[in-house]
């Protein structure tokens, strides 16, 4: 029953939090405009959440995102500069291969998965601030595209998707099924290696279509494309109520709770108007609060 | 256990069907004007170069003398360093002046961020927004996100380094002012400084050759060195951020010109004046023997003055955010822009001395000082105030005007 009622925290949250702007910001939260707004910001996070959502099912950690992400853009755009529909497949195809290259250092290379993420994370941040000082990348035409629809079409498609493969396939029943216990997965026959580099090689495309959402918003590519990113996500996963350490506790909702957590209290204290000096002092307390409650406390029970 | 996990989902289900009522409810009223979403950034902003003409409507019929408090989104890069803390602390006095509500959004570094910055601002019911663009299509995309919206908008401290952005930008109707820094002047001005001292031969280290900024301030120092008789020995870009490649930029310097007699940067922040000093200190050189002159102030400047190194730094931009704040402020008040971007420059302030190195300190780059009177705000803001009297306040900015307002002998 405990439990149970733990699991529910994040969607109260979210609910409640849901009701409480709706009904001090006059009106101003529930207007349309605003209500787009919410789900056009929150799509980037959100795409990344999911893939990433499969890397954690698994017991890992991604932290290559934003720099997957700048690194994505960057080598896409070199390759096709203004062409934008070569510059998305790109952006997905340079995606897939950073999210290799994770699995790679991380299986065969025996590093740890945050450790190899990181890594990527500073090269691509390197490279990206590299080329962006000599090359002015502007994309002015991929703004055309921001608009509620194509991000609205975009989140449809990424979350459905990632819902039915993670619960209805292999490959997401099999990433549980190692985070609970990979030993006893090997064992029963299943290449755990193979799902995991399709893990990170889904989170890998993820990060390639919020790189072209990314670039969508931005209408150019710079040094800090895609910065924070990895933060935003593992803090939208973690108040979406996600199983720090994997196995059959993950669930794909958090991502998409997490992130609507993440930018609705944003987007509220804005319009409550709070002043800038106490808006990270109650995001913080808000995160502490949700994450404390929510947080599955298991995986200590060793430590205690 | 059951019934709590039935409720989870029913909450869940409710909580999914309310949301995407409100979404189908919103996307099906967004035909046309997409509010804080800009739509219409690519061909659109080509179009809306062409229609010069087009009148400011949406924010006319604001009711901004309703005597409804007007309400400003700020959106700035932070307020814990000098410059942010003293235009954080400007603003709010000037708001204080005003009756006008500011809402400030902090700590933004990339165009998408500063741009769901500016739509919630736009949601929470400003009238104008105020930034500072990340990169140059910041400027389109938050423009167009203001103007979809109806609402004014304002720039500080960046150029528009691209002309077809530029264009697009100057034809947005809500587009109220922009100032930037007047670079290229100073910079010649700083050259004059080492060719009083009898400076004729100097090495540069110069800047990125894609940003707008630093390209004015490399061509100003080469402007200033052919005009004044300096000879250019040898150049080398700065690498920011990386403190020991630029130490060993002067080293080679020093070494294989021995005849240098002084040093160009264009910047020196990150980490790049005390670079320069650092290495000049470490040569074995007379104290003073090369005289610097470097772009921005940094850590350590007035002893590099004291011990002699230093003969010009310049830095000192609060007084363009500010300004750019107040035609904001007054258009919005007005309800009714010009129809004109008002473009204008500031020369930031030449230190040529220990003396005014310490003044600059003291009470320039210091929210506890406030330079300008609530009588000089009160006039900016109003009505009838022209692109004019906006440049003169900013063509006003000197030490000199630093110490008539601090009330220095």
């Amino acid at each position: 029953m405990r439990e149970q009622m733990k699991k529910m925290v994040p969607v109260a949250g979210l609910v409640i939090m849901f009701l409480l702007f709706a009904f001090t910001t006059d009106g101003k939260f529930l207007t349309r405009v605003n209500l787009q707004n919410l789900i056009i910001q929150s799509a980037i996070t959100m795409v990344a959440a999911v893939g990433t959502a499969f890397v954690m099912a698994h017991n890992n950690l991604d932290f290559s995102l934003g720099g997957a992400c700048a690194l994505s853009c960057v080598l896409s755009y070199l390759i096709a500069g203004q062409n934008l529909p070569l510059f998305f497949i790109l952006c997905m195809v340079f995606g897939i291969v950073c999210g290799l290259f994770s699995a790679l250092l991380h299986i065969k290379g025996q590093i740890p998965a945050f450790m190899a993420g990181m890594c990527l994370m500073f090269a691509g941040r390197g490279v990206a601030q590299s080329v962006a000082a000599n090359t002015n990348m502007l994309m002015v035409g991929a703004a055309s595209l921001n608009n509620i629809w194509f991000f609205l079409l975009v989140l449809l498609v990424v979350v459905v998707l990632g819902f039915l493969i993670f619960n209805y396939t292999k490959v997401g029943k099999y990433q549980k099924l190692i985070g609970t216990n990979p030993k006893a997965t090997e064992l029963s026959g299943i290449n755990v290696n193979a799902y995991k580099t399709i893990a990170f090689a889904i989170s890998g495309a993820t990060i390639g279509i919020a790189a072209c959402l990314t670039v969508i918003r931005s209408a150019s590519i710079i040094g800090n494309t895609g910065l924070n990113l990895e933060t935003n996500v593992l803090l939208a996963l973690s108040l979406g109520g996600i199983s720090i350490t994997g196995g059959s506790a993950t669930k794909m909702r958090s991502a998409i709770i997490g992130t609507l957590i993440f930018f609705i209290l944003n987007n509220g204290l804005t319009l409550w108007g709070l002043n800038p000096d106490y808006v990270d002092i109650v995001k913080a307390v808000f995160f502490l609060l949700t994450v404390t409650i929510s947080i599955d406390r298991s995986q200590y029970d060793m430590i205690a | 256990m059951k019934t709590t996990k039935k409720l989870t989902r029913f909450i869940a289900l409710a909580m999914a069907m309310i949301l995407c009522l409100f979404t189908l409810a919103g996307c099906a009223g967004s035909g046309g004007n997409n509010g804080g979403s800009s739509q219409n950034s690519g061909e659109e902003t080509a179009a809306a170069s062409d229609a010069n003409t087009e009148t400011v409507t949406d924010a006319e019929s604001k009711p901004a003398d309703s005597g409804e408090k007007v309400k400003i989104g700020m959106i700035w890069y932070g307020n814990t360093d000098a410059m942010g803390g003293t235009f954080y602390s400007w603003a709010n006095h000037a708001a204080e002046v005003l009756n006008v509500e500011l809402v400030w959004k902090l700590g933004s570094y990339t165009t998408a961020d500063e741009l769901t910055d500016c739509e919630n601002l736009i949601s929470a019911g400003c009238q104008g927004v105020y930034f500072v663009p990340m990169d140059t299509a910041a400027n389109l995309q938050l423009g167009n996100a203001c103007k979809d919206a109806g609402v004014y908008w304002a720039t500080s401290n960046r150029q528009i380094a691209d002309e077809s952005v530029l264009t697009a930008c100057e034809a947005n109707p809500y587009f109220v002012a922009r100032v930037y820094d007047n670079s290229y002047d100073v910079c010649k001005e700083m050259v004059k400084v080492l060719a009083d001292q009898g400076i004729k031969k100097v090495c540069m280290l110069s800047g990125d050759p894609t940003d707008a900024m630093m390209v004015d301030r490399t061509k100003g120092f080469e402007d200033g060195c052919s005009e004044y008789g300096v000879e250019i020995l040898a150049t080398s870009q700065i690498v920011s951020g990386d403190a020991s490649a630029n130490v060993d930029s002067v080293n080679n310097f020093l070494t294989l010109y021995p005849n240098m007699e002084g040093i160009l940067a264009v910047s020196g922040t990150a980490g790049v004046g005390e670079a320069i000093i650092t290495a000049l200190d470490a040569s074995g050189r007379e104290k003073g023997s090369v005289k610097v002159a470097a772009f921005d102030t940094f850590e350590g400047n007035q002893q590099a003055f004291e011990a002699g190194w230093l003969a010009a730094s310049c830095g000192g931009y609060t007084s363009e955010c500010l300004i750019s704040l107040l035609a904001l402020i007054s258009t919005v008040r007005s309800g009714s822009g010009t129809g004109e971007v008002m473009a204008l420059s500031l020369s930031p302030l030449l230190i040529t001395s220990a003396e005014e190195m310490d003044i600059f300190s003291q009470y320039v780059d210091n929210p506890e000082i406030q330079l300008y009177s609530d009588e000089t705000i009160q006039s900016l803001a109003g009505d009838g105030v022209t692109i004019e009297d906006y440049q003169k306040v900013l063509d006003d900015w000197s030490i000199d005007y630093v110490k008539q307002a601090a009330g220095i002998e």
